[in-house]
């Protein structure tokens, strides 16, 4: 049904695709997969008509859909075709209802008004539009008020929402996905994976990216690979083996960081009881918890049951009610400056927003926090006073750590907005590391990151722990990496703490202390 | 990784410029007056806009409240008038009581635009706008005493133009001029001028300017790695002050006189121009930027006079000035939008 025949796209002088052929045949099921970096997003917004493809001088090669060549230099073109895509950034309108945005630019009006005038001045019918919704969710099996505003809604019902906008299209012939399981917990994947084949057994064509290579392998009937925005393979799922996959992926192979050990002391870090923090979508409602210093500790929830909210709250973002008591210190002053003078750092899920200056350069972005709190870096040979840098020691401790964190760039003084994903969350922790911090609070350290980069973040957490006895705490909602990297995980259900258990424990155990069963020690 | 049109208004300018200049050469208009005079117009008008700096590099935007800081400046002048200072101590002293009061008013300033996140320019606009009334009638009924600034009948109330003959004025300009045949290079304006841009340059390396390069950059960020956003904030504010007031002080010696009631009413705007044709966009202007962009601006300005004088209308000029001075403003808040423009696609 879809035949693409050599794309090729740069940007400026990079070339983020280049001969990139695939073909999709009507009601399957096509994987893309390919590290950060690796074009996937770029292709999916050729095939959309995305406006920036255009406005960045367009690509080369031909598409076609039935047969028949088409070029689309907009959303609308595509979307008159009957394409639809999923974004990995959300496009929904926050200030409208689920059903408004649901049937956002195909609202039905009334029948009178329907004849009366032209389309664009017919009446609404709100019962008819929320049936149309309300249809559109239970085939999701979403049980939720179409009439509700959105940006009150959580990330992954908003993920929810923006697929069943796509699939209520009565035209939709091929569904793009972008991504759209990286907020999903794994319930809920897997069940918007069923809604997917069932989609798929309607006819509809689906190509869809992701970095959870076992979701791919489940799911697709074929997949094609991308490296370095090439096609290194392409093939059929039921044939491939995982690691033939990863190997075209990477082309070497991953080492997976770990550690077994536990250290049971009893001298807490960090003391919090009846822990409050209104987060929207995440709100922690009493949580009492014991840091032990020295310890990696992990904390998994499903998405809105406040793991998100400790870090928030403990570094001073939010405001906290309930009592805090930090290396003996009880309620310290909640700002994010002086919990960095306690030696706190906290890292925030929000990557694009509260990650990193991404027109400063690498060495910029490592230095700095040290710079701003430590006085570190200031020219040894000026009055202190002035409180100028000295740039040579800032390029040398920039160096070191590209070199130790292993940081894909082209050199220290390349601005971080041009690196990937993973590299970026490395330049981050890099940038905390350098305050020597004796807490650090990490959020979803390896959401949206492919798995080479992730397994060197998780190499990082247990080499400073190891040589600094840095504590950390990692709220993540995946649990197998958690296992991996944690002396204990702390479970949290509806804002509470409901268990602690040990990374060894069973994967039974886990799922019922996740979805708030009872656990029996 | 959006291909934008970026360097359309200095392309504009530059060409409009060779074209004004071929024009001067045709109608022989003395090349080294024109070099003279774009010179001194560049070192007079330069500070003013070197003003603009920190608060563009804040992330608050153009500081269309650059009246506050004048009438700092100006509140010096009239004082150091006033005693009767006259020379180089007159014109420090002028400097030294700008910056006092530049530090007062810039403090309450900071804090205003602190309570209105989002909309600082259009409030600092309005900022400015309000102020003048305000010290209209402080000058109206001010208790200066030196008769040369007030009105000569019945003797209250200050002149709207003050001389500055008998005190400081052209004492930068006439300080260490070069003469290189007919040109007359004011080496003594040029270098205050380049030493204050020196000093923008280094506090921008400093700790507290890179912090405020930060917040401009992502303030969300900034706040989180523990920097004190308001203080922060208030501190670009009251430096943007601090320059403007130095700047009209600048200005006031070369220009000879004191402008004082609705004369900084509309200042702000040639300066936006000026920084904006330098290339800089709403979150960072650099003092090279700054350079240029008076350079191009303000040369644009002494072409225009004589040209339009010979080939048009002698009001020309003044229309011309002032099509180019709203329309590269206008152009830049179509083009780069400030901070509410679409971030770029990252992919």
């Amino acid at each position: 049904m879809l035949e693409l025949r050599g794309i090729s796209k740069t940007f400026g002088p990079h070339s983020a695709l280049s001969e990139v052929s695939l073909s999709i045949a009507a009601g399957e099921i096509h994987g893309l997969i390919g590290l950060n970096g690796s074009g996937k997003s770029t292709l999916l917004h050729i095939l959309f008509g995305s406006s920036f493809i255009h406005e960045t001088g367009g690509y080369n090669g031909s598409c076609f859909l039935d047969g028949k060549p088409f070029r689309f230099t907009s959303p609308a073109q595509a979307i008159a075709a009957g394409i639809g895509m999923v974004h990995q950034e959300f496009a929904l309108i926050p200030e409208m209802t689920v059903a408004e945005n649901i049937l956002l630019s195909r609202e039905k009006g009334f029948a009178l008004t329907d004849t009366l005038f032209p389309r664009d001045f017919s009446l609404l019918d709100p019962r008819k539009n929320d049936h149309e919704a309300r249809r559109a969710l239970e085939y999701l099996d979403l049980k939720i008020d179409p009439r509700q505003k959105t940006g009150n809604l959580a990330l992954n019902i908003r993920q929810f929402i923006e697929i069943a906008r796509e699939i209520s299209r009565d035209n939709l012939r091929l569904l793009l996905l972008d991504e759209p399981t990286a907020v999903l917990n794994t319930a809920d994947a897997g069940n918007f994976l069923a809604t997917l084949r069932h989609l798929a057994d309607k006819g509809v064509a689906i190509l869809f990216t992701s970095h959870r290579l076992p979701e791919i392998r489940g799911l697709c009937d074929r997949l094609t690979i991308l490296r370095e925005g090439r096609t290194v393979g392409c093939c059929d799922v039921r044939t491939a083996s995982l690691g033939a996959i990863t190997h075209l992926m990477l082309r070497e192979s991953v080492t997976k960081a770990g550690r077994f050990r536990s250290r049971p002391t009893d001298d807490p870090i960090l003391t919090i009881r009846d822990f409050q923090v209104a987060m929207a979508g995440e709100e922690l409602l009493g949580l009492d918890l014991d840091v032990q210093r020295g310890e990696i500790l992990g904390l998994i929830s499903l998405s809105g049951h406040g793991k998100l909210a400790f870090g928030a709250g403990v570094i001073g973002q939010l405001p906290f009610r309930g009592s805090l008591q930090l290396d003996g210190a009880t309620n310290p002053p909640s700002s994010s400056a002086a919990m960095i003078a306690r030696g706190v750092f906290f890292l925030s899920e929000d990557r694009n927003r509260l990650g990193l200056l991404p027109r400063h350069s690498i060495m910029d972005n490592i230095a700095f926090s040290a710079l701003q709190h430590d006085n570190r870096f200031l020219h040894p040979s000026l009055p202190r006073c002035l409180r100028l840098p000295d740039r040579r020691a800032i390029r040398r401790h920039g160096e070191r750590c590209i070199r130790e964190f292993d940081i894909r760039c082209t050199g220290p003084a390349q601005p971080v907005g041009e690196l990937s994903g993973g590299n970026q969350q490395k330049v981050r922790i890099a940038h905390a590391l350098t305050l020597s911090p004796r807490l650090m609070v990490v959020n979803e350290p390896t959401r949206g990151v492919d798995i080479a980069a992730k397994e060197r973040i998780l190499d990082m957490f247990l080499a400073i722990n190891d040589r600094a006895g840095t504590t950390i705490v990692i709220a993540s909602s995946e649990l197998e990496e958690l296992r991996r990297v944690c002396d204990r995980i702390a479970v949290l259900y509806q804002g509470r703490l409901h268990a602690i258990l040990e990374p060894t424990a069973d994967d039974l155990l886990f799922s019922r202390a996740i979805s708030g069963k009872p656990v029996l020690h | 990784m959006i291909v934008r049109a970026r360097h359309v208004p200095q392309m504009v300018i530059a060409i409009f410029l060779c074209a004004m200049a071929g024009g001067a050469l045709l109608l022989e208009i003395p090349l080294p007056w024109v070099i003279n005079d774009a010179l001194v117009r560049l070192a007079m008008n330069g500070v003013l806009v070197l003003s603009l700096v920190p608060m563009l590099n804040v992330g608050i935007g153009i500081n269309f409240g650059l009246p506050v800081a004048i009438v700092a400046g100006l509140l010096g002048l009239c004082l150091t008038v006033n005693w009767r200072l006259t020379g180089s101590l007159g014109f420090t002293m002028a400097l030294a009581l700008s910056t006092v009061i530049a530090v007062c008013l810039g403090e309450v300033y900071g804090r205003l635009l602190n309570r209105v996140r989002g909309r600082e320019e259009i409030t600092a606009t309005f900022i400015g706008f309000s102020f003048i009334p305000l010290t209209n009638f402080f000058w109206a009924t001010a208790p200066f005493t030196n008769p040369a600034m007030l009105w000569p009948i019945g003797g209250i109330g200050m002149r709207p133009t003050i001389g500055l003959k008998s005190y400081f004025a052209k004492i930068l300009n006439t300080w260490m001029p070069l003469e290189i045949g007919p040109l007359t290079i004011p080496c003594g304006l040029l270098l205050f001028f380049g030493l204050c841009c020196l000093l923008v340059h280094l506090f921008f390396k400093t700790t507290p300017g890179l912090a405020i390069l930060a917040i401009g950059e992502n303030e969300g960020y900034a706040r989180l790695c523990g920097i004190d956003v308001d203080r922060m904030r208030r501190l670009a504010v009251i430096l943007s002050t601090v320059i403007g007031a130095v700047g009209i002080c600048v200005y006031a010696q070369s220009y000879g006189f004191i402008e004082l009631y609705d004369a900084p009413m509309m200042m702000a705007f040639p300066a936006a121009s000026a920084i904006l044709i330098g290339g800089s966009t709403t979150g960072r202007a650099t003092v090279a930027q700054v350079v240029a962009g008076t350079f191009l601006f303000h040369t644009m300005y002494v072409l225009s006079g004589p040209l339009a004088n010979d080939l048009l209308v002698p009001e020309m000029a003044e229309i011309f000035r002032l099509m180019m001075t709203t329309g590269v403003i206008l152009f830049a808040m179509l083009h780069h939008g400030g901070r509410h423009a679409r971030p770029s696609e990252t992919l």
